[in-house]
């Protein structure tokens, strides 16, 4: 039997592929090997930056702020009022997540400039779900990845703090959007994956065993995994459709 | 579909994410520019350290990545989100940084032996606790890590960017982008190899 190599095993790790699968079934020791890599790569994770003040952010802007060039307001944009903007941004909104669960929207009666914004903004939140949810999946997979625990072992997580809140924080924005638009599918797994986050934030550092069970449990056996990861090759393909060649073809 | 009242009370709400203050600031609204540094300004640190490997370093590639953004905010088109976007013009500049640096600082010999050299040192047991003793590892790994391996392997282990996105970053193609990663790791398993036990 020819066994996988250390690039076959990687590949895997980060989901470039899963031609491996079968092969890992069946080979206790490629699966010995990937169990190891994982353990590598896990402890990689723990590779994480000095932290920041609460009040990085403001600091940054004030150093910021007076370095940043004068802005030449686009012709369009200086007809335009800050409401009709804002109207632009959630009808974006609005099409995104009618897109994403597949109702195309008949027509946008907006004044052409509003259109414009409407589009752009559409585009970028496509990507910004779909980036979402490739984030979700990837952390996810670190726990549905992670080697079975014994009983009695505690587990060091080895995801950072500040990407869980990051993420719930985005989460947090994008059910939000869903809810609005009445898109029940999309909203009901950003919301299951917002409790999961919520938990896993609210979690400490070092889990027992039980408590990683569980989590796996919820994870791949509840199919919230495999849900986002459905999901996001949709979005995927969404954001195909709405690049600028494509645009005007399908929506 | 929403009615009109949700329609106003979701503006509100719209007012405040990501994709309106990227319109907002296009037109040339200052204030929207600031929203987009607080949802990002913590995020392009986090992965400015990872690239640089230094604090000061990475508060230089932050600042010169939100004004650079904000130089080229025409040019974003949507395709990648707001998010994407901006990685990439601070991998980019930490990419540029870390060469000059090297070039000019820190003339070495081949990769492999300088990991050696990680894999082989001796930390003492009672020096630092285990966590710490990780840290330093992977500190002194990544560092001697070429810049491409060490920009691929963050922008993919990090941030999840997928092969073609950091192809595009560094100007690579997905082999060369892929063999980037595949160095970067087995490198950082080698050095990770002396404390590895202590992982269960």
């Amino acid at each position: 039997m020819t066994h996988l190599s250390e690039e076959q095993l990687i590949c895997r790790y980060y989901g470039e592929s899963r031609e491996e699968e079968e092969h890992l079934e069946a080979c206790e020791q490629c699966r010995s090997s990937f169990r190891e890599l994982q353990r590598a790569l896990n402890l990689v994770n723990s590779y994480s930056p000095p932290e920041r003040d609460s009040d990085y952010e403001a600091r940054l802007w004030e150093r910021l702020q007076s370095r940043l060039p004068a802005r030449r307001q686009p012709r369009w944009a200086s007809r335009l009022t800050w409401r009709q903007l804002a109207y632009g941004s959630a009808a974006a909104v609005l099409l995104t997540v009618v897109f994403y669960a597949g109702r195309h929207s008949a027509t946008v009666t907006a004044p052409q400039a509003e259109a414009q914004v409407a589009s752009f903004e559409r585009r970028v939140l496509v990507s910004a779900v779909r980036s979402h949810l490739d984030r979700a999946q990837f952390l996810l997979s670190e726990f549905a990845n992670a080697r079975p625990p014994r009983r009695d072992e505690f587990v060091q997580v080895a995801v950072g703090e500040d990407e869980i809140h990051d993420l719930l924080e985005a989460n947090r924005l994008y059910r939000h959007s869903a809810e609005q638009a009445e898109e029940r599918g999309l909203a009901e797994l950003l919301d299951e994956l917002e409790r999961l986050l919520m938990d896993l934030a609210h979690m400490e550092r070092n889990l027992p065993a039980e408590t990683v069970e569980a989590l796996r449990e919820r994870i791949v056996t509840a199919g919230i995994l495999f849900r986002v990861r459905i999901l996001g090759a949709e979005m995927r393909e969404r954001e195909k459709r709405l690049e600028p060649a494509a645009a005007g073809e399908s929506l | 579909m929403l009615t009109a009242g949700r329609r106003l009370e979701s503006n509100v709400w719209m007012q405040e994410t990501e994709a309106a203050a990227v319109a907002r600031a296009r037109a040339g609204d200052g204030d929207a520019f600031r929203v987009l540094i607080e949802r990002n300004g913590r995020g392009v640190f986090r992965l400015a350290y990872r690239l640089t490997g230094n604090e000061q370093d990475a508060e230089d590639v932050v600042q010169e990545t939100f004004l650079r953004a904000y130089q080229q905010l025409e040019k974003y088109d949507g395709r990648a989100s707001f998010h994407t976007w901006i990685y990439r013009i601070a991998a980019n500049y930490a990419f540029d940084l870390l060469r000059v640096r090297r070039r000019f600082e820190h003339p070495r010999g081949e990769a492999g032996q300088d990991m050696e050299h990680v894999a082989s040192r001796d930390f003492g047991a009672d020096r630092i606790v285990y966590s710490g003793e990780v840290q330093d590892r992977l500190e002194e790994a990544m560092g001697k890590l070429t810049e491409q391996e060490r920009t691929a392997f963050v922008l993919r282990h990090f941030e999840g960017l997928s092969i073609a996105e950091i192809g595009e970053t560094l100007g690579a193609g997905e082999s060369a982008t892929k063999n980037s990663i595949f160095r970067a790791v087995q490198k950082l398993r080698r050095a990770l190899e002396p404390v590895m036990g202590g992982v269960r």
